[in-house]
């Protein structure tokens, strides 16, 4: 450590060069951080459950062979009883729209029928009576609606007062103990709902949406020229079951098919600018460590080179090419150091910028750290052959005249 | 003139030190090269789709939602809906008060040519539009041509396919006339359109605003006529129970679903359309609908691009990385400058010792600041093309048109290179003029 203060000093005597590196890593690091931090947060949003036992479900969307109400849910019912009858097949259902599907429906939600009331939006979806067992959902309280108390619907045409609510809904409004809920009345859209059970965990149809984790299930068979069906193969058969039930179906003249989408395919689907995001981030990162260490590499060199007589004389009066070393990876460590501190305040001033105007969190301090941990490394790392150069150097140059 | 004679000391000391050389002109390119990618995608992701006419074609929004509440809230201002019910489209159409006005709603149905069997249809989608909307998005026609008034009043089953379709079902012919199967219903083939590719796409509103055109388009009224509506898929609100789910209930109630486009002979004349809204707004108050505060708009091209968020914040951040990386570049190749001239400290000094000014130094350096600059601008040109095709790649899902930089860009990326190289180069480049002649003499 008695290498310090001559460090210092010769870094206050010529500045510039040690400057500009210092700025330089002060900006990568501020790009890092932000990089890093975009990455976790995007990917945050990748790997969310959903609330359902996604490795075993797959969904599609097909069209009803009539116009007529009461045929239309006839067949509709026939076509989940053929299904449900394939080897296959564990159970199905039929829904408005399901988690991480393209589109969905929401609901006004209060406690009460007033506007002061309903004062938060909820994601509402609508099932039959095997809804929760398909979708492989927990019921952690209440109990789920029976083949009798689940009404056919054209469009949402149907008068239902009973509702299914996730465990995020119920502690949204009763945060002291969410059990309260069950049995209790709640509103949606000025419509009085019963609470019947609760659902551990069924998210809306739009992630980083603010109501993401509340959502209601209401007991209705939704039925339109476009119903959305969910299969729950049996383990192992996701495939199988894909091809039986497609096969099944076409069966029927005037069958239209769309969509028949597992849930690895809806999520790629679903995330394709997030994932190309990511990528993008990583390249930058790349790009970014793959800079500093050429930097500092470039910079660690000239300064020798520009030393070399200086370091002969040290060797010359007595100094071991460790001492050598260890003054070159601590001159290195100090600059990087600077460049840090520097980094962290800019950092923290770019990330109140981003907070500010694209509604990010702001960045935790732990990953300040870690970055600034991985920048010190490979600056060490940039440093070594330099520094192992200049170690090398004889301490017969002293005795030259250049 | 010396500034020749500069150039290539230049290339010659570029030539000297080729791992330098191509250590800051690699960083410089580096640089460029991203902060091109992400420049080209978001302007053209935020680029003005229709620029001819982008401040005369208007999305019409009225306030017809529910007495007892906005339909949305946005930072305390109340949003009205960007759609608008049957009925109000209907009146609007009927007045036809733009030059041209049209309704904008999707759909999707099997389709199939008269030869192929019901296994072969695909699951297409379609544009619900009116016969003014070609003319008002000026879409471009291979064969044929929109269908008639009467045919658009009627809802004829008629229709018009873009260009990959009809190559699909008919080889790439004249198809004009032949008919295709949707769902059940066999409909004329009234036009082919060309090659079209709007960026972004307002017409269906912000969902599908970086998604290609839907491939088939069919009169609005034949769509309604045959309730043809994907419910599942399209966007639809509503603040009123519906009573049964017939499509008559649907289409008396209050429930949203239709874009509704205008196109008027000169942007000057919105005053006279807003009045004329106004007016109707009025009308249907005094028949009992339209409960709240008359907050109807229209909003030009331009303005609904920004009023329904098509341009993702997203984008901006990656530019504002880009740049920031761009900095870290110039700040490297800044000091590998520095490197190189003080290496050349012997040089200067022997020029200065024999009468070189100051400013002749500076000039040499310059020019050589200069040719890195501009070596690296175009190998940042050349990066930024193959980092556009692996953007291409990796963002499969938005159209290939994004990734094309346009003539502008191409010159603005070179000369970029150039300036901001030039002044990173200010500060070696003063750090080498200041050398002193006597200094470096002694030495050698």
């Amino acid at each position: 450590m008695n290498d310090l203060k001559p460090i210092l000093n010769t870094l206050w005597r010529a500045k510039s060069a040690p400057l500009l590196l210092i700025l330089q890593i002060a900006v990568t690091f501020t790009i890092l951080v932000n990089a890093v931090y975009l990455i976790i947060q995007k990917e945050a949003l990748l790997i969310e459950p959903s609330g359902l036992d996604e490795d075993v479900i797959f969904t599609f969307q097909t069209n009803v062979q009539s116009s007529e109400p009461e045929e239309m849910i006839a067949l509709v019912k026939q076509d989940l009883r053929d299904i449900r009858s394939l080897s296959s097949v564990e159970n199905v259902t039929v829904m408005n729209a399901f988690p991480l599907s393209d589109w969905g429906s929401y609901a006004l939600t209060g406690l009460g029928p007033t506007d002061e009331d309903m004062n938060i939006y909820t994601g509402y979806y609508t099932g039959d009576e095997h809804a929760i067992d398909t979708m492989g959902l927990e019921l952690i309280a209440g109990e789920a609606p029976t083949e009798g108390e689940v009404q056919d619907s054209i469009d949402f045409s149907a008068n239902v007062t009973q509702a299914i609510v996730s465990k995020g809904f119920a502690e949204r409004f009763y945060p002291d103990d969410w059990r309260a809920i069950l049995g209790t009345t709640v509103y949606l859209n000025y419509e009085p709902y019963i609470v019947k059970g609760v659902v551990k965990e069924l998210k809306s149809v739009w992630p980083g949406w603010y109501s993401h984790a509340n959502t209601v299930l209401v007991p209705l068979r939704h039925i339109s020229n476009n119903y959305k069906v969910l299969v729950r193969a049996r383990a192992g058969d996701l495939e199988l079951a894909k091809l039986q039930v497609v096969e099944l179906l076409m069966k029927t003249p005037g069958r239209h098919l769309d969509k028949v989408m597992d849930y690895q395919q809806m999520r790629e689907d679903k995330f394709k600018s997030e994932t190309a995001a990511i990528k993008t981030l990583y390249w930058v990162i790349v790009g970014l460590v793959l800079l500093t260490l050429l930097g500092i590499f470039g910079q660690a060199r000239f300064t020798i080179v520009k030393r070399r007589k200086q370091i002969g004389t040290r060797r010359a009066l007595g100094a071991s090419r460790g001492d050598i070393l260890r003054y070159c990876m601590t001159e290195n460590a100090i600059v990087t150091f600077i460049g840090i501190v520097l980094g962290v305040i800019c950092a923290l001033l770019a990330n109140v910028q981003l907070v500010n105007h694209f509604d990010m969190a702001p960045v935790p301090v732990i990953y300040l750290l870690q970055v600034a941990g991985v920048i010190l490394i490979v600056g060490q790392l940039a440093v070594c052959q330099p520094a192992w150069m200049a170690a090398r150097v004889s301490p017969a140059l002293a005795t030259r005249s250049v | 003139m010396l500034i020749g004679y500069y150039f290539k000391l230049a290339w010659l000391s570029l030539k000297k030190t080729p791992l330098l050389s191509v250590l800051m002109i690699g960083t410089i390119a580096m640089g460029i090269a991203a902060t091109m990618i992400t420049s080209t995608v978001s302007i053209m992701m935020a680029q003005d789709p229709l620029p001819e006419k982008s401040d005369r074609v208007f999305s019409v929004r009225l306030s017809s939602w529910s007495p007892d509440k906005a339909y949305q809230l946005a930072k305390g201002e109340e949003v009205i809906p960007p759609m608008l019910t049957y009925m109000d489209t209907m009146n609007l159409l009927e007045d036809s008060k733009g030059l041209r006005q049209s309704a904008a709603v999707m759909y999707k149905s099997m389709v199939r040519s008269e030869s192929q069997t019901d296994k072969e249809a695909k699951m297409l989608r379609f544009n619900s539009v009116n016969n003014d909307f070609f003319a008002m998005f000026n879409v471009p026609f291979l064969y044929g041509a929109p269908w008639s008034d009467l045919a658009d009043r009627e809802g004829a089953a008629l229709v018009i396919l873009d260009r990959q379709t009809n190559d699909r079902l008919f080889s790439g012919a004249n198809s004009v006339g032949q008919h295709v199967f949707i769902g059940k219903h066999l409909a004329r083939i009234v036009g082919v359109i060309d090659s079209w590719s709007p960026l972004p796409q307002v017409f269906h509103g912000p969902h599908h605003a970086h998604n290609l055109p839907f491939p088939l388009f069919t009169p609005f009224q034949f769509q309604v006529n045959n309730n043809l509506l994907s419910k599942g898929e399209m966007g639809w609100q509503c603040w009123a129970p519906l009573g049964d789910g017939t499509l008559e209930t649907f289409l008396a109630s209050e429930c949203v679903w239709i874009r509704y486009w205008v196109e008027l002979e000169a942007a000057t004349q919105r005053g006279d359309y807003m009045d004329y809204i106004n007016a109707y707004v009025e009308e249907q108050k005094s028949g009992g609908r339209f409960a709240r505060e008359n907050l109807s708009k229209i909003f030009n091209i331009t303005e609904s691009l920004i009023e329904d968020h098509v341009v993702e914040d997203d984008d901006f951040i990656a530019v504002w990385l880009a740049a920031a990386f761009l900095v870290a570049c110039l700040l490297n190749c800044m000091g590998l400058m520095l490197i190189k001239f003080y290496g050349k400290g012997a040089e200067v000094g022997l020029r200065r010792a024999v009468g070189a000014s100051k400013q002749h130094i500076a000039m040499q350096f310059g020019c050589e600041t200069v040719l890195i600059g501009v070596l690296g601008g175009f190998l940042g040109l050349a990066l930024a093309q193959l980092g556009l095709r692996i953007t291409a790649d990796i963002f499969a899902h938005l159209p290939a048109g994004l990734m094309q930089m346009s003539l502008p860009l191409v010159v603005m990326t070179v000369v970029l290179a150039v300036l901001s190289s030039t002044l990173f180069g200010l500060w070696p480049i003063y750090r080498a003029a200041q050398t002193q002649p006597s200094a470096q003499l002694k030495s050698l």
